[in-house]
């Protein structure tokens, strides 16, 4: 077995492991609830546990496909091979914009059933919290000239690099590049979309009480996790994906040897995946945590 | 916070509008403080915006609120000054109003001067806090 082929199995390994995290979690907690509230969060987080299976094994299967014939073709020397542009394609413009759906339609499926997190609030007597709500309230201000910065200043290196490239057979290269960055910007402006809308989404404030108010402050922490935390594994995703284009680039250029870069794509997808996994689990236990204590606030009232 | 009942005889409108004046009363919302937009606080409250749009508009007319363009609408820096003359007319006759109520209610003054000393007492607490 080549050296290469077994780099890609343990990368799918960790992949594939660091994935069944948050199913192993969620289901130890769930064990842990009283039967009446189990029961009923058992029926608000079924479908969405099992769109979170159908994804990963979905990701998974087709992460192992690709490691296999992106090994395969590697190891006969075909660089120039269609497969290094496809498997951008394949990953960045199928799979991401997938879960993107898929997270969206589970946030909706969420926010729609009774007693999770009601778009419109009910009952007569309403209250809402008079302070405003802002992206630049929820993010450090220095994350919000970061944003432009970064993606002013990949432009202008990748632009610049792109034309000083001369030799002849640097194409396939510059068209990865190329994909690479326009995967980061896609990245980018998805992180900024779903911040925006996370942050601005009717919040609607639980019963009053001890336990309405205790509610109603993990609920804002919940909140405040998921903004931050998704902005920052976008903005990490994106410098990554810029920073692969820009490797690429100078692969184009001759400086580097596509055998580090090779390595740097490696270790930097799985390292952001593994970020993003442990993100993942946090935010379901959260979520978990979240959903039961409603539950417990809606059984006692 | 801001609590509105859809059951009371108040309209809607009236109950954002006393509601933001309390809050400012009482120092929870400063002079260019930030407060959420129309379509935000309908969102929250379950209302239509064009109630919350109303009570802003109410507001900003009586010098409290600034809607700016691309801004948003915040507290106005310079409110109506507690001063003047006419302020303290303004006042007069809201107490005059109120006392008329007590008295075809029944209520006596001294109760109503309980009440009045309490609500101020409880108001410095708060503003204190």
């Amino acid at each position: 077995m080549s050296p290469i082929l077994i780099h890609s199995m343990i990368q799918f390994g960790i992949l594939l492991g660091v994935s069944l995290v948050p199913v192993f979690y969620l289901s130890r907690a769930r064990r842990n609830l009283k039967r009446e509230v189990r029961d009923e969060v058992e029926q608000c987080i079924a479908p969405d546990r099992t769109r979170l299976f159908l994804a990963t094994g979905l990701a998974g299967v087709a992460f192992l496909v690709w490691m296999i014939l992106d090994a395969e073709a590697i190891q006969a020397g075909d660089r120039k091979s269609i497969l290094n542009a496809s498997q951008l394609l394949v990953f960045h413009g199928i799979w991401w914009p997938f879960s993107f759906v898929l997270i969206r339609k589970h946030e909706r499926a969420s926010r729609s059933k009774k007693g999770i997190e009601p778009v419109t609030p009910t009952g007569s007597v309403r209250t809402a919290s008079l302070t405003r709500r802002s992206v630049a309230k929820d993010l450090p201000g220095w994350s919000r000239v970061l944003f432009p910065l970064l993606a002013v200043l990949a432009l202008s290196l990748f632009i610049w690099r792109m034309v000083t490239v001369t030799s002849e057979t640097a194409g396939n290269w510059v068209l990865n590049a190329f994909l690479f960055e326009g995967c980061g910007l896609v990245t980018l402006l998805i992180s900024m979309f779903w911040v925006r809308r996370e942050v601005l989404a009717p919040q609607a404030l639980p019963e009053s009480g001890p336990a309405g108010e205790e509610l109603a402050r993990e609920m804002e922490r919940h909140r405040l996790f998921r903004v931050r935390g998704v902005y920052f594994l976008q903005l990490l995703m994106a410098i990554f994906l810029l920073g692969m284009a820009a490797v690429q680039l100078e692969v184009a250029h001759g400086i580097i040897s596509p055998k580090i870069m090779t390595w740097v794509g490696s270790f930097g997808g799985a390292g952001i995946g593994l970020l993003g996994a442990g993100f993942g689990t946090l935010a379901s236990l959260r979520s978990f945590r979240l959903q039961s204590l409603r539950a417990r606030v809606t059984t006692n009232s | 916070m801001l609590t509105v009942d859809l059951e009371s005889s108040i309209p809607l409108e009236e109950q954002i509008r006393r509601g933001i004046r309390e809050t400012i009363a009482r120092g929870e919302l400063g002079p260019g403080d930030s407060l959420p937009s129309v379509r935000q606080l309908a969102g929250d409250l379950g209302i239509h915006f064009n109630t919350v749009a109303r009570a802003y508009r109410k507001l900003r007319d009586e010098g409290l609120l600034q809607v700016g363009r691309g801004k948003g609408v915040t507290v106005a820096t310079d409110g109506p000054s507690g001063e003047g003359e006419s302020t303290r007319g303004r006042i007069q006759a809201k107490l005059r109003e109120i006392l008329t109520e007590a008295r075809l209610s029944g209520l006596p003054f001294p109760e109503v001067k309980k009440l009045l000393t309490k609500e101020i007492d409880r108001w410095a607490k708060e503003i204190q806090a």
